[in-house]
C-alpha cells in the first residue's frame, strides 16, 4: 500500500473542510478525485504536501508505512511525494534549474548518495524539458515568473518529470489550459507513468481524463468521498453532473 | 553633544604641519581652517534634526572626539579581490599606500591619483573646495590626509576598472576622499571600496562630475568593521546627455550612513541607482537618496533593497525633487525591505517634491516577510527550509549585485552578500 489515508478530518481556520476522507492507492495505480467547487479537493493536496495553516483533527495518513503528517513538507518530497500546484508560485531571482538541482541534491542526499554531477545534471533536465516540448531559455529563467498558465502548468510536469516521484499528486493540472496545452501535459504524464509510480489527479471536469485514463474515479463532496468508480464513473458525472450524484448519495 | 573644540583644533594643527613638511600648496591652509571652525559651530548631526532622525551619531562623535588621532600604525592589512587588469588605489588608514597600489598610468593627460601628488595641478583648489555642504564634509576637507583623484580626459574611454580602496587597519579616524571628474564623453568605471578589520570612524566624501555625454559606472561598497563608524557624502553632478550608474552597497559596520546626492544638472542626463543594505545584530543602515531633477529630458531611477535580521535598524530617505525648468522627468523611486525576524526595524520614507507640470514620477515602498506561498512551493520539491529561505532572501539581494559591471567583483561581492545572507538566515528562529 503506497498511501493509505483514514477518516481524514481537516480544518482551516475553524472551519471544517475535509471531514472523514478515507482513500487507498496501490503502487502504479492512477487515482481521479473529481469534486465540485469547494468540495475539499484543494486542501487534500495541500493538507498531503503538509501545508502549514491546515489543522488535522482526526484519522491518518501513511505513505509507505510511515506516518506522512508528522514529516515536514521537504521530507515528504524526498520520500518520493510531489505536488503539481493548481496555481504554480512565481518566485523571481530564483532559477528554474537552480531550483531543481537543490531539490535534487536534498533527495540524494536523503537517500544517502552522492551529490549529482553538473554534467549529467543538465542532460538529465535537458532530456526532460525536451520530453516536454519547453524552450530550453525557460531553464535558466525565474521560476514561474512572467509565464503564461500554460507554462506554469507545464513547468510543473517538468519539474515533476526531473523529481521522479513516487506518488505525484496533480492538482487541476488542466485549469486553464488550452487543449493543445493539455495535450502536451497530458502526454508528459502519460510518459512518466511506470509499475512503481502513482498519480493523484485531482480535476473539476472530466476533460483531463480523456488523456490521462485514470484506474479509478473517486467523488469529492463536502469533505468526503461519497462515490467510488472506475473510469465510467467520469462518464457518468459528466453527463448527469454532482448534483444529482450528491443527492443519490444524501438519499 | 560634547564637542570639545581644542582636541579638533589641535589635530588640525598637525594636519597642517603634515602639509608643510610635505610641501603641500599655501592655499591649502585657509581652506582647512575655514571648514573645521564651520564645522564646529554646528557639531556632528543630532536627532533633532528632520534628515537625522533616526541616525544617532552620538556613538561616534565621542570616539571621535576622544581620538581625532593622527593615521595608526599600519597592522594587517586586508586588500579585497582586485583584478589583474585594473587601476588600483590602495589608502590603508587614511594614507596613500603606492607599494599595494598598481601602476596607474592613464593615457591623454588623465589622472588616476592619490590626491596628495596631485595638489599642484591645476584646478586642484576647486576640487577640494567644492565639498558639498555637509558639515561632516566640513570635518573631512579639514582633516583628510588623502584621497583619490580621477580625471578623465574628454573623448577618453578607459578600458580599466579603477577599485579604490580605503582599507584600515586601527582604530583611527579616517578621512577618505574621492574627487571623479570625467570630460564630454569619456567613459570609465570606478569602484570606491570601504573595507576594515578594526573600528575605525571613517567619514568620507565624494565628488563626481560627469561631463556632457559621458558615461560612468560608480560602485560604492562598504565592508567596514562591525564596530566601525561609516558616514559618508557623496554628490553627483550630471551635465547635459551624460549617463551615470551607481550601485551602492552597505554589508559592514555598526553604523553607516550614505547621503547620495544627485543632480541632473543638463537635459537627457540619466541616472540608474540600485543600493543593497544588510543590517543584523545591532548594525544600523541609513541610506539618504537626493535625486534632484534640475533640466528637462532628465530621467532617474532608483532602486533600493534592504534586509533587516535581530535587533538591525535600516532606515531609507528617498527624494525625487523636479525643479520647475526640468519638464519631461522621467522618475522613479522604489524600496523594497525585507523583515527577516521580530525586532528587526526599517523606516522608509520615499518623496516627491514637483514644481514643474509635466513629468512622470514614481515612487513606492514595501516592506514583509519572506512569502510563505513561495516558501512553501519550495519546500514541496525537497528543499530543505533553512535552504528555501536563503534561496529567497539571497533572491532579493541578487538583483542588486547583478548591477556591479566588473566581473571579479561581482562574484567577489556576491560571495560577500551569500556568506552574510547565510548567517542573516541562520538565525532566523525554526
Amino acid at each position: 500500500m503506497l498511501l493509505e489515508v483514514k477518516d481524514l478530518h481537516a480544518s482551516i481556520g475553524g472551519k471544517e473542510i475535509l471531514k472523514g476522507l478515507s482513500l487507498t492507492i496501490k503502487a502504479g495505480e492512477v487515482h481521479a478525485i473529481m469534486g465540485p467547487n469547494g468540495s475539499g479537493k484543494s486542501t487534500l493536496a495541500q493538507v498531503l504536501a503538509g501545508r502549514e495553516g491546515y489543522e488535522i483533527t482526526a484519522g491518518s495518513v501513511s505513505y509507505n508505512g510511515v506516518d506522512l503528517l508528522d514529516l515536514e513538507p521537504e521530507k515528504r518530497a524526498q520520500a518520493g511525494l510531489f505536488l503539481g500546484f493548481q496555481y504554480p508560485v512565481e518566485i523571481p531571482g530564483v532559477n528554474n534549474v537552480y531550483l531543481l538541482k537543490a531539490a535534487l541534491n536534498a533527495r540524494q542526499k536523503a537517500a544517502g548518495q552522492p551529490e549529482i554531477d553538473a554534467v549529467s545534471f543538465m542532460r538529465l533536465v535537458k532530456e526532460k524539458a525536451a520530453l516536454m516540448e519547453m524552450d530550453q531559455s525557460f531553464l535558466s529563467r525565474s521560476v514561474n515568473e512572467g509565464f503564461s498558465g500554460g507554462e506554469k502548468k507545464r513547468n510543473e510536469i517538468f519539474q515533476m518529470a526531473v523529481l521522479e516521484p513516487t506518488l505525484a499528486i496533480l492538482d487541476e493540472t488542466d485549469s486553464g489550459l488550452d487543449i493543445d496545452a493539455l495535450k502536451v501535459v497530458a502526454n508528459g504524464v502519460n510518459l512518466q507513468r511506470r509499475d512503481d509510480r502513482s498519480v493523484l489527479l485531482i480535476t473539476h471536469y472530466q476533460r483531463l481524463l480523456d488523456y490521462i485514463e485514470p484506474d479509478y474515479v473517486h467523488v469529492l463532496a463536502n469533505g468526503k468521498i461519497i462515490h467510488s468508480g472506475d473510469k465510467s464513473l467520469a462518464l457518468q458525472l459528466e453527463a448527469e453532473g454532482y448534483d444529482a450524484l450528491m443527492a443519490k448519495a444524501a438519499g | 553633544m560634547n564637542l570639545d573644540p581644542n582636541n579638533y583644533r589641535a589635530a588640525l594643527a598637525n594636519t597642517l604641519k603634515q602639509d608643510a613638511d610635505a610641501g603641500h600648496p599655501e592655499w591649502l591652509l585657509p581652506i582647512r581652517n575655514e571648514a573645521l571652525e564651520k564645522f564646529l559651530k554646528q557639531g556632528f548631526p543630532h536627532n533633532k534634526l528632520e534628515n537625522w532622525r533616526y541616525t544617532n551619531l552620538a556613538p561616534m562623535s565621542e570616539r571621535s572626539n576622544a581620538s581625532v588621532a593622527q593615521p595608526a600604525a599600519v597592522g594587517d592589512v586586508i586588500v579585497p579581490v582586485t583584478d589583474s587588469d585594473s587601476l588600483t588605489l590602495v589608502f590603508v588608514n587614511g594614507m596613500f599606500s603606492s607599494q599595494k597600489s598598481s601602476s596607474t598610468s592613464v593615457p591623454a593627460k588623465g589622472i588616476v591619483s592619490n590626491m596628495a601628488a596631485q595638489l599642484d595641478t591645476d584646478g586642484a583648489e576647486d576640487w577640494l573646495r567644492n565639498s558639498g555642504d555637509s558639515d561632516l564634509a566640513q570635518l573631512n576637507l579639514a582633516m583628510t590626509n588623502d584621497g583619490a583623484v580621477v580625471q578623465i580626459p574628454d573623448n577618453i574611454e578607459l578600458a580599466q576598472t579603477i577599485h579604490i580602496i580605503f582599507t584600515n587597519t586601527a582604530e583611527a579616524n579616517v578621512f577618505p576622499r574621492v574627487i571623479i571628474r570625467l570630460g564630454r564623453n569619456a567613459k570609465a568605471t570606478v569602484i570606491e571600496h570601504h573595507i576594515s578589520n578594526a573600528a575605525c570612524v571613517s567619514t568620507a566624501v565624494t565628488n563626481i562630475s560627469c561631463g556632457e555625454g559621458s558615461r560612468l559606472n560608480y560602485q560604492k561598497l562598504q565592508e567596514e568593521h562591525a564596530r566601525s563608524f561609516h558616514v559618508a557624502a557623496q554628490t553627483i553632478k550630471l551635465a547635459k546627455d551624460s549617463h551615470c550608474d551607481i550601485v551602492n552597497i552597505d554589508l559592514g559596520a555598526a553604523i553607516a550612513r550614505n547621503d547620495l546626492r544627485i543632480l541632473l544638472q543638463g537635459s537627457g542626463a540619466e541616472v540608474g541607482v540600485n543600493g543593497l543594505f544588510l543590517v543584523d545584530g545591532e548594525r544600523h543602515a541609513d541610506n539618504h537618496l537626493h535625486l534632484e531633477h534640475q533640466a528637462a529630458h532628465t530621467r532617474s531611477r532608483a532602486h533600493y533593497a534592504g534586509v533587516m535580521a535581530n535587533k538591525g535598524r535600516g532606515v531609507f530617505n528617498g527624494m525625487i525633487h523636479v525643479l520647475q525648468a526640468a519638464q519631461k522627468t522621467d522618475a522613479a523611486l522604489n524600496n523594497k525591505n525585507l523583515l527577516l525576524t521580530q525586532g528587526a526595524e526599517i523606516d522608509t520614507k520615499p518623496e516627491l517634491e514637483i514644481y514643474a507640470d509635466d513629468v512622470k514620477c514614481a515612487h513606492g515602498s514595501t516592506t514583509g516577510q519572506l512569502d510563505a506561498a513561495s516558501l512553501f512551493y519550495l519546500r514541496t520539491r525537497g528543499v530543505p527550509q533553512q535552504v528555501a529561505r536563503n534561496m529567497l532572501v539571497q533572491a532579493f539581494a541578487v538583483e542588486v549585485v547583478q548591477q556591479l559591471a566588473n566581473e571579479s567583483l561581482r562574484e567577489y561581492i556576491q560571495n560577500s552578500v551569500e556568506q552574510r545572507l547565510n548567517e542573516l538566515v541562520a538565525v532566523i528562529e525554526t
